[in-house]
Parts: structure tokens; sequence; C-alpha cells
């Protein structure tokens, strides 16, 4: 792959992937939370 | 009082499960067989860009916005619409036929992918892979309006795919859809896992890959790369289709919605990117395999899944049939979710209105779809079913979702008391740009994409169809569903407001 292709393809992994995790982190960490009080 | 107006409303039994179902419903056909080629037709790389922007403005905003009007009124789309204006209840219908439209060709889809699942034990579609599917599968007819008799081949998997869903929304939302969507959904990311890693190892992918990913920076520039993107994320995501509304109101009052709308959003996108890996890596081993260009080969839609996969399915030096059982098997399970979810808004809908028991509203709204479906089961289907597709996409969903947002913004003019409510309960709070974006942001888009599509329309009349095909199927189908939205406006509720909300 081009070096243009393989940049596109990691800044769409980091978007899409990376702001997955985030947003499942941040739904176990509630649901953590939620049952510590 | 009868003993079903006391029924309870139906419930998922988590929140899990709730997202579990409206990735399922986000996830369908099209983020296998549309993405990939989008994207590889706007620009390549370059595209994801106006992508991700239109996922923040328009995608995750709206998936929010339905999410509380479902959650917050307890009801189907015409319930909330309703609360927020009385004279606006047609928008809920006008969306919950659409839906139902869809669906009534999208399970014909669905038998397709049933029937070529089993086609994939030892590739029965021969060399000629086109020839197969327009000739000897689906039949098809010479000219538009010759309708020819029901396809047999076509109309045995069409029962079995209605067998599935009928039965899966006959069980409810816990026991059918909720349940459906944990054990489908996780099955369809593991078959496309292997899919993707079989597909990176062909000789070829490499090409593939660089075709699809290789940035046209001067797309940027072209409105229709902006309108591409834009409506590939409204088509995906599901927004105005009022399947996220229904689900919602599933959930206990008051859930947390926000980071919910990122994780549904965000998986929906997350997955039609990765499935763009699969596709174009097996396109590039086809293209090596024949000698010729991955732009000889890069297709979408029916084309591709119908057609070249079976063709590269054809080449794979071991396990063919594998192969085909993985990737029939993944639009399967992604249909299927899919499917449960649009016939659950129409049924979410009478059931609300009416007062029906589960059974009985699942019953009339299958039923109903089932006889429609049967006209995309004749020798002519093809015809019918691309162009009302065409149609109720470009117009009834583009349409409604346009709608909705004026309502609500404009009309209502709830939107910061619903950014306050929501961020009640929030995990993220939202911000002023989800304001801006439904405000007017996704107005201005969607009224572009509307004048757009209008222009072609008259430019390029679609496919070559006749006129007469193209009014009667197209433009007047479109009319009659707004036609029908208010005859059930004009209905009268069965059951209170607080019976519904219940």
């Amino acid at each position: 792959m081009s070096a243009g292709a393989w940049i596109m393809f990691l800044v769409g992994a980091a978007f899409l992937w990376g702001g997955l995790i985030l947003s499942i982190l941040n739904y176990l960490r509630a649901g953590r939370s939620a049952r510590d009080q | 009082m009868s003993e079903v107006v006391e029924e309870q409303r139906d419930q998922f039994g988590s929140k899990l499960g709730f997202i579990m179902a409206a990735i399922g419903s986000a996830i369908g056909l099209g983020n296998i067989w549309r993405f990939p080629y989008v994207v590889y037709d706007n620009g390549g790389g370059a595209f994801l860009l106006p992508y991700f922007i239109a996922i923040a403005t328009a995608g995750i905003p709206i998936l929010i916005l339905e999410y509380y009007l479902g959650n917050r009124y307890q009801g189907s789309a015409p319930v909330a619409y309703r609360s927020l204006s009385r004279r606006w209840e047609w928008l809920g219908w006008w969306q919950a036929a659409v839906s139902f439209l869809i669906g009534t060709y999208y399970m014909v889809i669905i038998g397709w992918v049933l029937a070529y699942f089993y086609f994939s034990f030892g590739s029965q579609w021969g060399s000629d892979t086109e020839g197969f599917f327009t000739g000897e599968f689906l039949g098809v007819s010479d000219s538009f309006w010759s309708v020819g008799g029901l396809q047999f081949g076509v109309l045995i998997p069409f029962v079995i795919a209605w067998a599935i869903v009928f039965w899966l929304l006959i069980r409810g939302v816990g026991r059918g859809i909720e349940l459906a969507s944990k054990i489908l959904i996780p099955l369809m990311v593991i078959m496309m896992v292997v899919i993707v890693i079989r597909g990176l190892t062909l000789p070829g992918a490499a090409e593939g890959l660089n075709v699809l990913f290789t940035p046209d920076l001067g797309a940027l520039l072209d409105p229709q790369v902006w309108i591409a993107a834009y409506g590939q994320v409204f088509f995906s995501i599901g927004v105005a289709f009022s399947v996220m509304i229904a689900y919602a109101s599933y959930l206990p009052r008051r859930s947390e919605l926000p980071n919910s709308g990122f994780i549904v959003a965000l998986s929906n996108a997350g997955f039609e990117f990765f499935a763009a890996l699969g596709v174009f890596s097996v396109l590039g081993f086809l293209a090596v395999q024949q000698n010729t260009e991955v732009s000889e080969v890069a297709t979408e839609g029916v084309g591709l899944a119908f057609i070249a996969f079976p063709q590269i399915i054809n080449q794979l030096p071991a396990l063919n049939s594998l192969f085909g059982l993985l990737f029939f098997g993944a639009l399967l399970f992604a249909g299927l979710t899919s499917a449960v979810s649009i016939f659950e808004v129409g049924i979410s809908g009478v059931r609300d209105k009416f007062g029906f028991n589960r059974n009985r509203a699942v019953s009339i709204v299958c039923g109903l779809a089932f006889l429609v479906g049967l006209v995309y089961v004749t020798k002519g289907g093809l015809y019918y079913l691309d162009t009302v597709d065409h149609f109720i996409n470009n117009y009834g969903l583009v349409l409604s979702g346009l709608f909705e947002v004026i309502l609500v913004a404009w009309v209502a003019r709830q939107l910061r008391n619903i950014q306050s409510s929501l961020n009640e309960d929030a995990y993220i709070p939202v911000g002023y740009w989800w304001i801006l974006a439904l405000s007017v942001i996704t107005p201005i888009i969607l009224i572009g994409v509307t004048a757009f599509n209008i222009y072609n329309e008259f430019a390029n009349p679609y496919e070559g169809y006749p006129a007469s095909g193209l009014l009667v199927l197209g433009g007047g189908v479109s009319v009659l569903v707004i036609a029908i939205a208010f005859v059930f406006q004009s209905l009268r509720w069965r059951r209170s407001r607080g019976e519904v909300n219940r």
C-alpha cells in the first residue's frame, strides 16, 4: 500500500475504533461506579 | 377495560440488550455491500474526512435525539411527535410507513441471501455468476412491466426468512429481538473477522486496499462527495426510520442515552470500516485472478454480493464453500437483526394507537408486509425493488428526517430543554455542538441532498426505467405513504397517553 493509503487507514482506525473503545470504557466505568454506590 | 390495554409496555432486559439491539438495527446489508464502494467512489481515503464530519454533525446528534424522544415519551414515533405537537403525529406514521415499505423488499433480499447461503455448498451458481443470478435464480423478465409469475426459487427462501422474522417478533422485545441480537451480532463480527483475515492473506489484497484508501484530496472540493458522506451516515445508522425511537421507548425512563448513541454510531461505522478491508482485499484478489484492474471489478450492492462474491468464491484456492457460508451468513445475520427492527416500528405504532396485543399487531403488520413483498418475488420484482428502494430512500427517508429536525428544532423549539434533560443522566454531556448540528447543519445538508436528488431525477431518469414505472412505483408510492400517514393520524386513539406511557 502507498504511504497515503496507510495514513488514511490509520486515521480511520484511530477515529472509529479508538472512539468506540473510549465510549465502551465510559460505559463500563459508569456501570462500575453505579455498582460501587 | 380490556386485558389488552392493561398489558405492560415491553422492556429490554438490560442496557446491554438495548445497545446490542440498536447495533443490530444499525448494522445491515449496506454496511457490508454499500460502504466500501462509496469510499472507493468518492475520493478513497479522502472520503473519510467528510464521513467523520457527517457522523459527528448528523449521525450521532440525530441518534441521541431519537433515543431521547422514544425514552422521554415512552412510545413509538407517532406518540413522540404528537407529544411534541399534536398536529405532527402524521410524521411518525410517515416514518412508520416508510420503514414498513423498506421492510417489504428488505425481506426479499434476505431471502436471496438465504438462498445464496445454501448455494454456497459446492458453489451451485456455476461459472457464469451473473447469468445464474439474473437468469436461473431471479428469472428477470425482459421489460419493466412484464410482471411474470412468482419465482418459486425466490419464494421458498422468502417464506423461510419471513418465518424467522415473524417468530422473533412474536417472542417480543426481550426474548426475541434482544436475545437474537446478543447472539447474532457477535457471531456476525466473528464471521467478518475470519473473512477479513482470509481476504488480507490472498494475493492482490494490498492492491485492493491501496485503491480503497489512497486519498484523492481534490474530491473534498466536490459537493457530491459530501452529499455521499451524509447519505451514507444517514442510511447506515438508520436515523429517520424511527427504529431508535421505538427501541428507546423500551428502556426505563431517564436512562443514560448520549454515551449509548456514541457506542451504537461508532460500532456501526467501525464495523463498516472493518468490512471494507475484507471486501476490497478480495476484490484485489479477483482483479489479480482476472488479470485486470481493481477498478474493473469494484462494485456494490446486489452486484457485489450475488455476482462478484460468487466469482471470488469460485477462484479461491481452498475452502470455497466455507468462505461462501461465512460471507452470506454474515449478510444474513446483519439483515435479520435490521429487519426485525424495521417492522418493530409499525408494530409499536399500531400497539400504541389501537391497543392491540403483541400477537395481533405482529400478525397484522407482518401479514400485510408479506403480501406486499410478493410483488418483488415476481419475475419483474428486481425492477420494482430497485425503483421503490431508490425513491423511498432518497425522498421518504431524507425528507422525513428533515421534517423531524425541523419539528424538534424550529416548531416545538425543544432542543435546549432536551439538552438539559439529557445531561441530567449523561455520562458524556451533550454540548452546544449538538444543538447547532440539529438546528442548522442537518437541515441545510438535508435540503441540499433533496435538491440534488430532484435535479438528478430529471437530468438522468433512474436506471433508464420507463417514465410510467418511475411515476407509479417511484413518485406514486412516495406520495401514497404520506397519504397513509394522514389517514392514520385521523383515526381515533384507543389508548390514552397514560396507558401508552405505562
